[in-house]
């Protein structure tokens, strides 16, 4: 095997260990956009529970924006449209996911030279998160009971 | 944008940014923190939601300041702090050992504070900026402070049953710090009630509930920084890091600590030493605490600066760099003797006589009129001439019936200081306090001059054209002051009082719901709504806008109002009279209130009035309690007295007025 071909199995084996479960879904998608194809996947958890699939699959960042980005948007009500735009950003989440897991195997490789050091990192920093899933499940229930108060955003009222 | 302004600007991003920094300087990865702090982002949003049905803010469910604070502030949020940290930042593949989850704690806490700042500074309007210095100084460290505790205990316990039932220990005292924080906003807030048996434990122990409040909100802030702090220091001794850019370097470094954390230290002892002072001056600890609440943290913070982490000493000093510290504080010294010999006499005759006024404040406050008279006239004698005790102690005479002395206190004041307005405005209340309405109008007349076609000063005029029976003059004066300011409050409340004298209680009402829906919050619109739904015989409606009114507990005059209201309902509204008047102090109408629960009678009531006006007060109270229970015949007699014993200013004066017009309808 070449050296190319063996740093693709390497780099495909990382990724597996840090996507961890449900690796049917992820590493076809995987394969197809290393290979160069076009690819939408689109991600049916992600559009209806954006917070709670990115807290499961540990992406912080992106479940904080898809999380205070529409109780900020209540605030300005000329962009109270965009809110819908969570779920969008949900729907895309297999390719973020995808980025995401590509950056931070890039990083831990990056920092750490030990390569038994490395697969424990990548197994730790990737895998999923079950109370994410919970809390994010949590907060689209709480969300839908404000939709059916249809709330004003007086959402905080506490210290 | 207001100075305030600016300085919310620079503060309150700051503060968020300078606890940021502790939390890197101690060893945590920018990637961590920035995690972390999205974590807390979203937990936060996730409070948010669940609790935005109960819409806390209105509060529509008439939770109370205990529940609000314990069960929907306290426990959930500190709860879902440490379950974050436990699901999310303690396997987190940036977080090497125990320290790392610790900081992180805080970056989570810092990011559920920074948004709940959002959101409470989205809400507050005018009052923004002087929320946001107030959280920046307050919440945002506290919420850090308390979220470094509880990620050292979750970072700390091993897993199995001991380690749940600490972590769970952890989270009720924790819960409970937060719970006692929020309860001292809550409760210290105007118009909050809390619980009786806690007003009861204050008043016993000879305390006001705001004072308490503040050394709560004090104490509940020093705790949680004593458990940070003690946390951190417990993990202080940190590797020396290696491989890291020279700004990253001179940012970790010994000096660099040493420094912000000196500046923080001293602005804040600086804060300390100076609201100590005041104290001591003003014989009172309010200043103290009012200080206190907002220096406690900056202090924690420059002291963790300085103790966390442990670094090596880099160097000793040089000679030269000695020598210059030296001669600096040596003419620091030399600036601070001059600006005192210079300045310092003059200042302390004022700090002298501005003790004195505190003085006599507290004991006009407590109805103690001649006590406060004795104290401003300490503080003239500090200070001859002055303005401010002049006008205090003419309020305190004017207070105590004694109308001679007042106008001549006002008199004196105005010599001293002929174009201050407000010395004509309140020479022209007294007059009308004395119902000498002419002279009132007199005294505006030069207010006037210096303001011409200032809406509240026509509003004035027309209020004593009312009073002297020139309705036509008065109407005039108002409709000039609407055109000015048509929403002014002063001017749409002495609109409804012309319209009441008119007995058109229904234009009355319309001008109270305009004011009141430009303003919800505007108590004294909705007392005098409360007294006009009554003289239009809806005592529910009555009830309803006079216990809206009814938010200062030292001010007892809605509650009296309200068991009137209740007695025309031929309900019981004693409990409620009762409860108020353990809040409130001996101060007058406290024996009017006794009196009408039953507790003294009428004699008795006016027996402890000082004077005629506070007399006439007891009689207009014992006749309106009347109405609708004596018959009519018994009880215009006894409002014809109070009618004509009350100065035509007062509120007793309108009501006497109204109910007779009322009963002889």
């Amino acid at each position: 095997m070449s050296t190319e071909g063996e740093a693709e199995n390497t780099a495909r084996a990382d990724m597996a260990a840090f996507v961890a479960r449900n690796q049917a879904r992820f590493m076809p998608l995987y394969d197809a956009l290393a290979s160069g194809q076009r690819v939408a996947p689109f991600c049916w958890p992600g559009l209806l529970a954006p917070q709670a699939w990115f807290l499961y699959r540990k992406m912080y960042i992106w479940a904080a924006l898809v999380s205070a980005g529409p109780l900020l948007l209540a605030y300005v009500p000329q962009l109270s449209w965009l809110n819908w735009g969570t779920s969008l950003i949900g729907a895309f989440g297999l390719r973020l996911y995808l980025a995401h897991a590509r950056r931070t195997i890039a990083r831990i490789h990056g920092t750490v030279a030990d390569e038994i050091e490395v697969q424990a990192l990548i197994v730790r920093a990737g895998g999923v998160s079950r109370v994410g899933a919970v809390i994010g499940l949590a907060f689209a229930f709480s969300s839908f009971v404000l939709s059916l108060k249809a709330g004003a955003p007086h959402v905080f009222s506490l210290r | 944008m207001t100075s305030l302004g600016w300085l919310a600007w620079a503060i309150a991003p700051g503060s968020i940014a300078l606890l940021a920094y502790l939390l890197w300087r101690g060893g945590l990865s920018g990637r961590l923190l920035l995690e972390a702090l999205a974590i807390g982002a979203t937990l936060g949003s996730a409070i948010g939601f669940a609790e935005a049905p109960f819409d806390l803010k209105t509060n529509p469910l008439h939770f109370a300041p205990q529940t609000i604070a314990f069960l929907f502030a306290g426990l959930p949020e500190e709860g879902m702090k440490m379950l974050g940290v436990a699901a999310f930042l303690r396997t987190h593949w940036l977080a090497r050992d125990r320290r790392d989850v610790v900081l992180a704690a805080g970056a989570l806490s810092l990011g559920f504070s920074a948004l709940e700042n959002i959101f409470y500074l989205a809400g507050a309007q005018s009052g923004w900026a002087a929320l946001a210095l107030e959280r920046a100084l307050t919440a945002t460290p506290f919420h850090v402070f308390e979220g470094l505790a509880g990620g050292f205990v979750v970072a700390s316990v091993r897993p199995g049953a001991f380690g749940i039932a600490l972590t769970l220990a952890a989270w009720i005292g924790l819960a409970a710090i937060h719970g006692v924080y929020d309860f001292a906003v809550f409760a210290g807030a105007a118009g909050a009630h809390p619980p009786v048996a806690l007003q009861r434990l204050i008043a016993a122990l000879g305390l006001d509930l705001g004072t308490t409040m503040k050394a709560a909100l004090a104490g509940a802030q020093a705790l949680a920084a004593l458990l940070a702090g003690a946390a951190l220091i417990s993990l202080r001794r940190a590797p020396a890091p290696v491989g890291q850019s020279r700004l990253a370097r001179i940012g970790r470094s010994r000096g660099a600590g040493w420094t912000l954390g000196l500046l923080l230290g001293i602005g804040a002892a600086a804060a300390l030493a100076s609201g100590g002072f005041a104290s001591v001056m003003l014989e009172s600890s309010d200043a103290f605490l009012a200080v206190a609440l907002l220096a406690v943290s900056p202090l924690a913070l420059g002291a963790l600066f300085i103790l966390f982490p442990a670094r090596a000493k880099s160097k000793a000093m040089s000679a030269r760099w000695r020598l210059a510290l030296a001669g600096s504080g040596a003419m620091a010294a030399l600036a601070l003797l001059g600006t005192t010999i210079v300045w310092g006499p003059s200042e302390w005759r004022a700090l002298t006589a501005l003790r004195f006024e505190a003085r006599g404040a507290r004991f006009e406050a407590r109805g103690e009129y001649a006590r406060a008279i004795e104290a401003y006239g300490q503080a003239l004698a500090a200070a001859p001439g002055r303005v401010d005790a002049l006008s205090h102690r003419a309020s305190a005479y004017a207070a105590s019936g004694q109308y001679a002395p007042a106008l001549a206190d006002v008199d004196r004041a105005l010599r001293v200081a002929p174009d201050m307005v407000g010395l004509y405005v309140q020479r022209a209340e007294i007059d009308r306090a004395r119902s000498d309405p002419a002279a009132s109008l007199a005294d505006l007349a030069p207010a006037l001059q210096r303001k011409p076609g200032d809406p509240e000063l026509l509003a004035m005029r027309g209020q004593s054209r009312l009073e002297a029976g020139d309705r036509a003059g008065a109407y005039a004066d108002l409709s000039a002051a609407s055109r000015e300011a048509p929403d002014n409050p002063v001017v749409r409340r002495s609109f409804a009082a012309w319209d009441v004298d008119a007995g058109d209680f229904d234009a009355a009402i319309r001008d109270l719901n305009a004011r009141l829906h430009d303003d919800p919050r505007d108590t004294t619109a909705a007392f005098q709504r409360g007294r006009v739904w009554l003289y239009k015989g809806d005592a529910a409606s009555a009830v309803a806008d006079l216990t809206r009114a009814d938010r200062d507990p030292g001010v007892l005059y809605p509650a009296l109002w309200r068991f009137v209201a209740h007695a025309r309902l031929k309900q019981d509204g004693s409990v409620e009279l009762g409860e108020r008047l353990v809040a409130a102090n001996e101060k007058w109408p406290a024996p009017v209130a006794r009196m009408l629960l039953g507790r003294i009678d009428l004699a008795a009531a006016k027996a402890a009035a000082a004077n005629g006006d506070e007399r006439c007060e007891a009689d207009f109270y014992d006749a309106a309690a009347k109405v609708g229970s004596e018959p009519a015949g018994e009880v215009a007699p006894l409002l014809e007295a109070a009618m004509k014993e009350c100065p035509t200013g007062f509120i007793e004066y309108e009501g006497a007025k109204a109910e007779l017009r009322r009963l002889r309808r």
